[in-house]
């Protein structure tokens, strides 16, 4: 067994992201038009100024700026938003079943996202102008907080929380939820139906710089201020009487980090439509490696959550290239049976 | 000082302390002892500020428990609930680390500390074990380091004070005899308050320098082991006719002996 230090912490971080960076690579060097990584590292420094642009095939140049490096950027943001916030509902929940997607947090988004896009004509002239066109991740956070806040409050049993329960009351949410998406695409038009499948696959696919950078704003200090509480988080881990009197303000940590969980699965979902298990996956794969001390759990988790998304997309453009995978399905794939090993793993103390 | 004044309090519509007073001296270690639902894990909660009293006041170092902000109690007064659990694996170190996140303090000093908490409970040989792999027992003893470590120095020149709800409940009677000993000279040492919700009387009768009884929410004896063990009141509070016999090593020592027929149902 590891204990948390600062020299190892390092350590591990700086690994992870090397790796980072190697997946990084090799994601935006394949696709239909191979990109060899000396000629990426040329145009990136051309890009940055360090050499001279024009001198380089301006056709690479547009296809990783327009293309493949807005995706990766879309997809390391969204894998370590999801990491994280999985992370941090593990520690909240106090127990390691918790997740987004599992628990309908994700599809709770969606539903906000959703009801934007078919029933925005009736609403949107209530609304002022500059709300609008966030009105989507605004609704997806909404639908998002809802979820999550009915979740903490149905399986809370005497202060502590009830795992049966919690994954049941998921299961509940999911179908209603889900029932809702289904009475929502039967009102919807074509070109809504379309778009209403695309959030329940999961896509990185339709990216501008614009979103990107919103993401960005929302999803960095989100995860910045979470990472600040990883001792408290340590210390939830205890019970949340424990925590208390160790001295921690439960309650208020409770809703900072529930809306800022929130927050973050809004804005993935708006984004990037349902990617799921990413949340449920990452945490356990990190903690085999870093033990659970959130000072380096969660910062671990999400640089990982952004490799683990990457390499998923890797697989999402390749596998049935030229056509591609939406995203989602992949990672369904890939955390289902995972999910199900846990389960069979934890089958005994839950004792269902 | 750590004082409740005419408390009472009711869970699901039932009073649980009724109009009870207690005090709690630092350097000195309490035991409150009682039957099943007699109400001492309440008075305890009540004490630490968990349950809401219908009436009365609880007051630490002559300040109301609502005036004290959370983060600064901490820094003065470590709790252990009964059947306090972990599902993460945490190294016995790092959970004993968490009982220093009051404290500004840096990593060597904190590091000092679980070494002295540690060895004071028996843990030393623990420390580099994943805490879901130990015994109850071993838990147990790592949650107490856990607690001492929270109040194991004086913070502003304040005595602390630690509540601990059946500390020993899991641990064979060597290490009950020896966790109590042990508190009972760190309280000295250290002029801390140690309060202990137990069961075993006798534990009790040779470890603790004072005793509250509790009986259906009443306080119903308080002091020295000699004093209020006697026959009369162990034998209504308790329903069991007993014999107080003198401990062999020390004539000051009561020690109880239950009688075989009266505990036939």
């Amino acid at each position: 067994m590891q204990h948390y230090s600062p020299q190892r912490s390092w350590r591990i971080l700086a690994g992870l992201i090397i790796i980072l960076v190697i997946a990084s690579l090799y994601s935006i060097q394949i696709g239909p038009s191979a990109i060899a990584v000396n000629e990426i590292l040329s145009i990136l420094a051309g890009l940055a100024g360090l050499s001279d642009i024009h001198v380089i095939d301006p056709q690479a140049t547009t296809i990783l700026v327009k293309i493949r490096i807005p995706r990766l950027i879309m997809g390391i943001i969204v894998g370590s938003g999801l990491a994280v916030s999985g992370c941090v509902m593990q520690a909240l929940f106090r127990n390691p079943m918790a997740d987004p997607g599992l628990l309908g947090v994700s599809s709770g988004a969606a539903l906000g996202a959703m009801i934007t896009i078919v029933l925005s004509v009736h609403f949107m002239h209530y609304i002022a102008d500059a709300l609008v066109m966030h009105m989507i991740p605004i609704m997806a956070f909404a639908g998002g907080l809802c979820t999550l806040l009915i979740i903490h409050r149905l399986s809370r049993i005497n202060s502590r929380i009830d795992i049966p329960t919690m994954l049941l009351a998921g299961i509940a949410l999911n179908s209603i939820i889900g029932a809702l998406i289904g009475l929502l695409s039967y009102i919807s038009d074509d070109g809504q139906l379309r778009r209403l499948i695309f959030w329940g696959l999961g896509s990185l696919e339709v990216t501008n710089w614009t979103r990107i950078s919103v993401a960005a704003a929302v999803i960095l200090p989100a995860s910045v201020v979470m990472t600040c509480y990883a001792k408290h988080l340590n210390a939830n881990l205890l019970g949340e009487n424990e925590a208390r009197h160790l001295g921690i303000d439960i309650e208020k940590m409770k809703t900072m980090l529930i809306v800022l969980v929130s927050l973050i699965v809004g804005v993935c979902v708006a984004l990037s439509g349902i990617i799921g298990f990413v949340g449920l996956l990452v945490p356990h794969l990190v903690r085999m490696v870093t033990g659970p001390d959130h000072r380096l759990l969660l910062p671990a988790c999400g640089i990982f959550g952004a490799v683990l998304l990457v390499l998923a997309d890797i697989l999402a453009r390749t596998l049935i290239a030229p056509a591609q995978i939406p995203i989602g399905i992949i990672t369904a794939i890939l955390g289902g049976p995972f999910f199900l090993w846990l389960l069979v793993r934890h089958r005994r103390k839950l004792a269902l | 000082m750590y004082q409740a004044t005419d408390i009472s309090v009711a869970l699901n519509s039932k009073t649980v302390l009724d109009n009870l007073s207690a005090f709690f001296r630092s350097g000195e270690l309490c035991a409150v002892l009682g039957p099943n639902g007699a109400g001492k894990t309440s008075l305890l909660r009540a004490m630490i500020g968990d349950l809401a009293l219908a009436s009365g006041t609880v007051k630490f170092a002559d300040r109301s428990l609502h005036d004290w902000p959370m983060h600064d109690i901490a820094k003065v007064r470590g709790v252990l609930p009964q059947n306090s659990r972990l599902d993460f694996p945490f190294t016995v170190r790092d959970v004993i680390e968490m009982g220093r996140f009051p404290h500004r303090t840096t990593r060597e000093h904190n590091y000092q500390v679980i070494m002295e908490t540690a060895e004071k409970c028996d843990c030393t040989y623990l420390l580099d074990r994943n805490f879901l792999k130990l015994s109850g027992g071993e838990q147990q003893r790592v949650q107490v380091a856990r607690a001492l470590s929270q109040i194991w120095e004086h913070h502003m020149d304040m005595p602390g004070f630690l509540f601990l709800d059946e500390p020993v409940s899991a641990l064979d009677i060597s290490h009950q005899y020896r966790i109590m000993q042990m508190l009972g000279k760190v309280a000295v040492e250290k002029n801390i308050g140690i309060i202990c919700v137990l069961h075993n009387l006798n534990l009790a009768a040779q470890s603790v320098d004072r005793c509250l009884i509790l009986d259906e929410g009443h306080l119903v004896a308080d002091g020295k082991p000699s004093h209020v063990f006697t026959e009369e009141t162990i034998s209504n509070v308790f329903d069991i006719d007993i014999w107080i016999q003198e401990h062999p090593e020390n004539p000051n020592v009561p020690f109880l002996i239950p009688k075989l027929e009266s505990a036939l149902i």
